[in-house]
């Protein structure tokens, strides 16, 4: 196979990384067009973060392929010999870093911190635009975290990591939310507002998500 | 910067810092409805909840965790110990206050002095706008007290 062949493939496989980072962004905004405390079925939050999982766990999941008999040409090595090529990579991937996530993303948080204010001078609670603020200053870690998750020898990367996403959501984050949620039900109760009893109901979910799921299958 | 670092001291911001100073106001609320013979249970509730916001969790946590995560009885076990929370141990003491209730009205105070006379209700409010703070910190005081469990 020609050499230019191979150093494209180097290339699109070495953009996965800034390509993925572009998706966390993308879904850091989604998050609160779709309502920042929940998110869309099929919206673009749900699928901005597969696509990021589908971005890094991409070259893993290309055996799968090759166990199915189709044979698949990886590059040797990991260095790009076109000059040219390399500098295009070099420089988007510095693009991505530097300027996306250096810069673009932390504005984009301070934008919803503003937002968050203004949420709240309309009437509407400020903790959407809060918790995209926050995934938005976070996206470098969920990244690593994400890298992690798709593991480099297993051609079932991608599903590993929605299901170590799953796992993340369900035994990490829900059990803190459990705790917004009560915040939440007292400024409810304390206004005589319908829903505080759904808020507590909430956070006996958020606390049993995981039981919820085995139960749900056992019932199958 | 990790999104469940930051979501963890969110909540722990929220639930230990603003809700027990938010608590503060709901008692101001409390005291101004009741002086204008509005409804002021709610906010005076809410003070205390939100005093109680650790302890409400830490209830919960304690009763989602009597099964392990990955029981599928833990939903309903859950829901049992709210439940059985409800019944066996607010109940009770719900009915000791109704029971102090009753003696007091047995005893004149719900048509001869009562907090509803416009006179009583104006001389237990100016009393709560002046000790506001002593109200605070004695249901901080209960609270803190409460921390052992009902004996």
């Amino acid at each position: 196979m020609p050499t230019l062949i191979y150093d494209i493939m180097r290339v699109l496989l070495l953009l996965t990384g800034p390509a993925a980072f572009i998706c966390l962004l993308n879904a850091g905004i989604a998050l609160r067009k779709e309502g920042g405390t929940v998110f869309w079925v099929g919206g673009g939050f749900s699928r901005h973060m597969v696509w990021a999982v589908i971005f890094l766990g991409l070259e893993p999941t290309l055996t799968w392929f090759q166990s199915l008999g189709v044979p698949v040409f990886f590059p040797p090595g990991a260095a790009v010999g076109t000059p040219w090529l390399a500098s295009i990579q070099r420089d988007i991937t510095t693009f991505v870093s530097q300027f996306i996530v250096g810069r673009i993303a932390p504005v984009a948080a301070a934008y919803f911190v503003v937002r968050a204010v203004l949420d709240t001078a309309s009437g509407t609670g400020p903790l959407p635009s809060i918790l995209a603020s926050m995934f938005l200053l976070a996206i470098s870690n969920t990244h690593a975290l994400i890298d992690a998750w798709t593991p480099s020898g297993n051609r079932f990367a991608i599903a590993l990591g929605l299901e170590s996403m799953w796992t993340y959501l369900a035994s990490r984050i829900f059990p803190i939310a459990a705790g917004l949620s009560i915040c939440g039900a007292v400024v409810q109760f304390a206004f005589n507002r319908p829903g505080y009893l759904r808020l507590i109901a909430c956070a006996g979910g958020f606390l049993t998500v995981s039981a919820f799921w085995i139960l749900i299958n056992r019932m199958m | 910067m990790d999104f469940l670092t930051g979501l963890t001291n969110l909540t722990n911001w929220t639930g230990n810092v603003i809700m027990p100073t938010l608590a503060g106001l709901f008692f101001v609320i409390s005291v101004l409805r009741f002086s204008r013979s509005a409804p002021f249970q709610y906010s005076l509730y809410a003070g205390f909840a939100a005093l109680m916001v650790s302890g409400i969790l830490r209830a919960l946590e304690r009763f989602a965790a009597q099964r392990a995560w990955n029981d599928p009885d833990a939903v309903w076990v859950t829901l049992l110990g709210l439940v059985n929370w409800s019944a066996n141990v607010f109940l009770p003491l719900y009915g000791v206050l109704q029971i102090v209730m009753g003696i007091m009205h047995y005893g004149g105070m719900g048509f001869r002095i009562y907090p509803g006379a416009p006179w009583a209700r104006h001389i237990l409010a100016a009393m709560a706008c002046f000790g506001l703070s002593g109200l605070l910190r004695l249901a901080e005081f209960f609270i803190a007290q409460g921390t052992g469990g009902v004996s």
